[in-house]
């Protein structure tokens, strides 16, 4: 079998217990894949929620990433394995929005969600985290509005920091589209909040 | 006194009070008012109205509004930024946040931004969305998706299994559309293939006929071969998929025998041999050289049928186990 600690950078810990646990999963370790799992289903359910903002479809598409992961843990060539499994997610993601317009559903019922709102600690000013509060709804129904295409895109280079180059690789367009996605999605979102703005300029 | 109020037009009335009403109709009015008690109660409320609301006191404006030199400036420099803005490209301001400009674009834009103030509002506004969208708090995770035993032995099938166990998956958005355009092609290739429309004049007889010859196996092909060795160039050149193979290959059967007399003799011309399996009976009886038109029909090219009969049934075979293997993979799948 391969060895993938070989190919990968080996003095990151966090890389090395990765690629550990990649070769034990490999190797039929149930636990050592389910690690992983644990490990990252956070992060992955926080990228996935903002391509996919049904929260259902959102966590139907992890668990779909996760089983696609176990499938092809053969497939995964070294390198980082949070990359791996991110990319793995976006796919999965796109597949449920490419879905979603199949089958359209209840559009985002979360707005009126609390629980998609910050957490206000009780030392918190309360005018404050209305502002926050309301910002964040007024911007997450904003990012509904906008094409999925310009949301993965905006959500991938805005929040999760890949750059133009990675975000093409995922989603398999030209460099010039992500440019393109990204700028006239933020557009879209200025003047989905152009009366709003006031409460971002603050 | 009458109640006459609900005759009344009650604009009529707002009208009077307000003095917009015509004259000609302000002594009717007047005396509508006096002889109607309700009209005069609304007159009355809606004349102590006005009143009250003329008395509202104003409240205290805040500030001097006069414009300073400072606003006067202010705005002239304003009007004459933003004037050419509308020739500003938003895609390179909000690439300028990125740092992704090119280097030619990166001195235009650094110009846009110090003298438009469209501009300049436009890239903190992006910035302040990208902010704000970066602070977004996430909704708390709905489940826990380690794997089960049973999750890992179905998704980890391998070959024939693993297809099985990913085609019932309700995720799995292509099989289904894809068993239903098959099996749809392949019925509707059947019947085009049996029906009136195949081509070359195709009837179902013919085909089954053909695929008749080709089941009868390689007795009836070797009788065919010899046949068409025995009969020449021309024979080796008839369409095996036209009647004229039929007429070809199996000459020796009686099933080629229309009745009208006999095969023609192996030494007759091919044509002519196809053109008894397909063409009318008095063209068997015609004499060769009289009859070269019929004799190049058989030599026509028509695979279409039989080709578009074997694909049909393909596509209906293969359309059929999609459905099976959906309805199998499902029944696989792990609670």
């Amino acid at each position: 079998m391969e060895d993938l600690r070989s190919t990968a950078v080996s003095d990151d810990p966090v890389q090395r217990r990765d690629l550990i646990l990649i070769e034990r999963a490999r190797d039929g370790d149930l636990d050592a894949f389910n690690d992983l799992v644990i490990l990252y289903q956070d992060s992955l359910f926080a990228l996935v929620v903002r391509m996919v903002p049904d929260r259902d479809q959102a966590s139907d598409a992890v668990q779909e990433a996760f089983f696609s992961a176990y499938r092809n843990l053969r497939g995964f060539r070294g390198g980082s394995v949070k990359s791996w499994l991110n990319r793995i997610c976006v796919n999965a993601a796109m597949d449920t929005q490419r879905a979603k317009k199949r089958r359209p559903v209840q559009p985002y019922p979360e707005f009126e969600d609390e629980s998609w709102q910050p957490p206000a600690g009780e030392e918190a000013d309360p005018e404050l985290t209305a502002v926050h509060t309301e910002r964040s709804r007024i911007l997450t129904a904003a990012l509904a509005r906008i094409t999925d295409d310009q949301r993965t895109a905006i959500v991938l280079f805005d929040v999760q920091g890949y750059d133009y180059a990675e975000i093409a690789t995922m989603t398999g367009v030209s460099l010039g589209t992500v440019k393109s996605r990204i700028h006239r999605g933020r557009l879209s979102l200025r003047d989905l909040l152009e009366d709003r703005l006031e409460l971002f300029r603050a | 006194m009458p109640d006459l109020h609900p005759s009344h037009d009650l604009e009529t009335l707002l009208d009077f009070i307000d003095g917009e009403g015509p004259v000609a109709d302000a002594d009717a009015l007047r005396g509508q008012i006096a002889s109607c008690t309700e009209c005069a109660g609304i007159v009355a409320d809606l004349r102590a109205l006005a009143v009250a609301t003329r008395a509202t006191p104003t409240p205290a404006r805040p500030r001097d509004f006069r414009l300073t030199p400072a606003d006067a400036a202010r705005l002239a420099t304003a009007g004459a930024a933003t004037a050419a803005h509308p020739s500003h490209d938003p895609a390179l301001v909000s690439a300028s946040i990125d740092g992704a400009l090119d280097a030619a674009d990166q001195p235009v834009v650094a110009g846009w931004l110090a003298t438009c103030a469209a501009c300049a509002q436009l890239r903190d506004d992006l910035l302040a969305i990208v902010a704000a969208h970066r602070a977004l708090p996430t909704p708390p995770r709905q489940a826990d998706y380690q794997l089960s035993q049973s999750d890992a032995a179905r998704v980890g099938r391998m070959g024939w299994r693993g297809w099985l166990a990913r085609v019932g998956t309700s995720r799995d958005g292509l099989t289904r559309p894809l068993a239903t355009g098959l099996t749809a092609l392949g019925i509707v290739g059947l019947l085009i293939s049996a029906g009136p429309l195949a081509p070359l004049g195709g009837s179902q007889t013919r085909i089954l006929s053909t695929v008749g010859a080709a089941v009868r196996g390689p007795a009836d092909q070797a009788v065919g071969g010899s046949n068409s060795a025995k009969s020449g160039a021309n024979h080796v050149e008839l369409d095996p998929g036209s009647g004229a193979v039929y007429g070809a290959a199996s000459a020796p059967s009686p099933v080629v025998d229309t009745g009208v007399g006999p095969v023609a003799p192996v030494s007759q011309p091919a044509a002519s041999a196809g053109a008894l399996a397909i063409a009318s009976p008095a063209a068997t009886t015609a004499d060769d050289a009289s009859a070269p038109d019929l004799g190049s029909l058989p030599s026509t090219p028509a695979p279409v049928a039989p080709t578009l009969l074997i694909v049909s049934v393909a596509a209906l075979l293969i359309g059929l186990v999609l459905f099976a293997a959906r309805r199998l993979g499902r029944g696989r799948r792990a609670p």
